[in-house]
């Protein structure tokens, strides 16, 4: 890897660790091989939104030409979101597509996508049927992503209706993420799931 | 004068001194290595030489100089002189008058005169000028060096000359006490100027009004821009690259060490940085021209030494930039040759062969009749973006071809499976 990328990655992983985002658990950082081109990052779900109390990992992978071309960021966490798809975890977020900049960093990449939780944009999707779901039946959406935050991220919301119902996905046969994605889709319309899942 | 005119200079050959000459009896040079005592090492003379026993000039004492001279004269001189005391004082007059008067045409002569005989060839200005060509005096490497300075006067105080004009010598100051120490001290006929208390040299002078100002005036001067360097550098000592996040003055190779400023905003980057960002393909126009930190858009990046806040020095430095820029011929408009995309905007200087500056040529459009009866304009295309251009349709092309002509064998295929009439050959000429 090119020398700039190296030594940049170094010190910014210098600068997270130092960071007030760290001490005060919002934000941290940690290499996940010798050639720092490969991190972890893991973020909390920020206060007063759906996936408070939850920690999301992340995947970061750090071009040959960062910080001249963004790093490649991903969620490894599931997470009910219009801009990240709920399969993959890919991340529809302009600063790390078109709109990157050569000053940006670890730390503030991991700020913004703090931020992005906080801000849908369901304009601007990554997962149609969440931003759908958000638009359609923005209640609905936040018990949704409530729900996924207490199954994946390890928030400690948990709404006992909509476990009931994966309960009786689960019962059926179904496997439990894929009834979880299933009855998220269809709004938690035990029936209509089964018959998704099925088909 | 005899000796002059041998043809073989009053030079020593210095490749025969190495023992490496290759004219031999040819040689312009004087090969007679005893009779020239400016084989004597004059560093060895003044007490130091660094190259002690590997010196290849000589460290003796020329015996045959009198204790008395050597006294008068302490830096080494050519022999000959010897014979000729009188000679050799007159002839130090002369170069004195040259120099300070009529020392141009007096060299003028000189070279008519040497280069009508190839004989003298050795005696040209080139290794004399402003002494008499076919003086007494054989010269030694120094003193043709030295007599070869601009300012020559430098020389001179490092003997006392009797002869000295004491209306020259008054004028000017003794650049040996200057520079703090005149071995003739009180005896030397040039002026010695009192200390300077800003620059610490010897530099004032002792009763001229005006000179003392001019050198108080050029000192302060001095000061202050060696106050505004340093501040620069105490500035520019701890920014951080907002790119590759180094500070820029510790950056390595020391090359590296140059800051790129914006012109419309105060972020710090180094210059390869900045300017490899703004040079960056994959994002838009609008996002690299903008500063990475605050994303305001900056037309140009100056490159500097140190860096650079406040808008008056910004301007300075922009201004600067612009002037040593434009007296660089541009590239693209190769002094009437090319063609410049950036016109009247470029930085760089737009100047034909006779050095007359090209007025800005106004934008040209072309237009033409399309087939639909539309105006059409044509757009200025570099060769290069053509050629860009045009690989990429070939490619294009090729797939184009190479989806038809799989299609066709496909086709044929079906063909040939249905009725076995078709022969091979046909089968060939398509693949």
């Amino acid at each position: 890897m090119a020398n700039i990328a190296v030594a940049r990655i170094k010190r910014e992983f210098k600068e997270v660790v130092k960071s007030e985002e760290v001490k005060s658990f919002e934000i941290s950082v940690e290499l996940t091989n010798d050639t720092y081109t490969e991190l972890k990052g893991e973020i909390a779900g920020p206060p007063d939104t759906p996936y408070e109390g939850g920690k999301y990992q992340l995947e970061i992978k750090i071009p040959e030409t960062y910080p001249f071309n963004p790093p490649k960021v991903r969620f490894i966490t599931k997470i009910w979101h219009p801009n990240i798809s709920s399969v993959t975890g890919a991340i529809c977020l302009d600063i790390l597509k078109d709109q990157w900049a050569a000053a940006m960093t670890l730390r503030t990449v991991l700020i913004s996508l703090q931020a992005l939780l906080g801000a849908a944009e369901p304009d601007d999707p990554q997962d149609a049927v969440v931003a759908k779901q958000y638009k359609e039946n923005r209640a609905m959406f936040e018990k949704t992503a409530r729900h996924w935050a207490y199954a994946y991220a390890g928030a400690s919301n948990r709404d006992p209706d909509l476990i009931e119902k994966l309960k009786q996905a689960v019962s059926m046969g179904f496997e439990e993420n894929r009834a979880r994605t299933a009855l998220s889709t269809c709004n938690w319309d035990v029936e209509r799931a089964a018959e998704q899942l099925l088909s | 004068m005899a000796e002059a005119a041998s043809p073989r200079g009053q030079v020593l050959c210095r490749y025969y001194t190495s023992g490496v000459c290759r004219q031999g009896e040819h040689c312009m040079f004087s090969h007679d290595r005893d009779n020239r005592p400016s084989n004597i090492c004059r560093y060895y003379l003044k007490g130091h030489c660094t190259y002690g026993n590997h010196c290849r000039y000589d460290h003796t004492r020329p015996k045959e100089v009198s204790a008395k001279h050597i006294a008068q004269n302490p830096a080494p001189k050519p022999v000959p002189l010897l014979k000729a005391d009188s000679q050799c004082a007159s002839h130090k007059m002369v170069t004195l008058k040259k120099k300070t008067g009529s020392a141009d045409s007096g060299i003028e002569t000189d070279l008519t005169s040497v280069t009508l005989d190839p004989e003298k060839w050795v005696k040209a200005a080139e290794f004399v000028p402003g002494q008499p060509y076919a003086g007494a005096a054989a010269l030694s490497y120094s003193s043709a060096t030295r007599s070869g300075l601009p300012d020559a006067d430098m020389s001179i105080p490092t003997s006392p000359l009797p002869h000295v004009d004491p209306e020259v010598a008054q004028t000017l100051l003794c650049p040996f006490a200057m520079k703090g120490y005149c071995r003739y001290e009180e005896a030397c006929p040039y002026l010695h100027g009192e200390m300077c208390d800003l620059c610490g040299e010897a530099m004032i002078h002792p009763f001229d009004e005006k000179m003392q100002e001019e050198h108080r005036q050029q000192c302060i001067k001095q000061h202050e821009e060696d106050m505004e360097l340093s501040f620069a550098v105490a500035r520019s000592q701890d920014k951080v690259c907002g790119i590759c996040m180094e500070t820029v003055l510790e950056k390595m190779p020391p090359s590296e060490r140059r800051f790129g400023i914006l012109s419309n905003c105060i972020h710090v980057f180094c210059l390869s940085c900045i300017r490899k960002w703004r040079s960056a393909k994959q994002f838009e126009n609008k996002i690299i021209r903008a500063c990475p930190e605050c994303r305001v858009k900056s037309d140009f990046v100056t490159p500097s030494q140190h860096w650079v806040e406040s808008k008056e020095d910004k301007e300075r430095l922009i201004a600067g930039y612009k002037n040593a820029l434009g007296e660089k011929h541009c590239k693209y408009f190769k002094r009437g040759k090319g063609e410049c995309p950036f016109n009247e905007k470029c930085f760089y200087l737009h100047a034909y062969l006779d050095g007359t500056i090209a007025k800005p040529q106004p934008r040209q459009r072309r237009r033409r009749q399309n087939a639909d009866g539309d105006l059409d304009t044509f757009q200025r295309i570099l060769l290069h973006d053509f050629f860009e251009e045009r690989e990429r349709m070939i490619e294009l092309e090729l797939q184009d071809a190479l989806d038809h002509l799989l299609f066709h064998v496909d086709w044929l295929s079906d063909m040939s499976d249905s009725s076995e009439d078709y022969s091979d050959d046909e089968t060939l000429f398509i693949s």
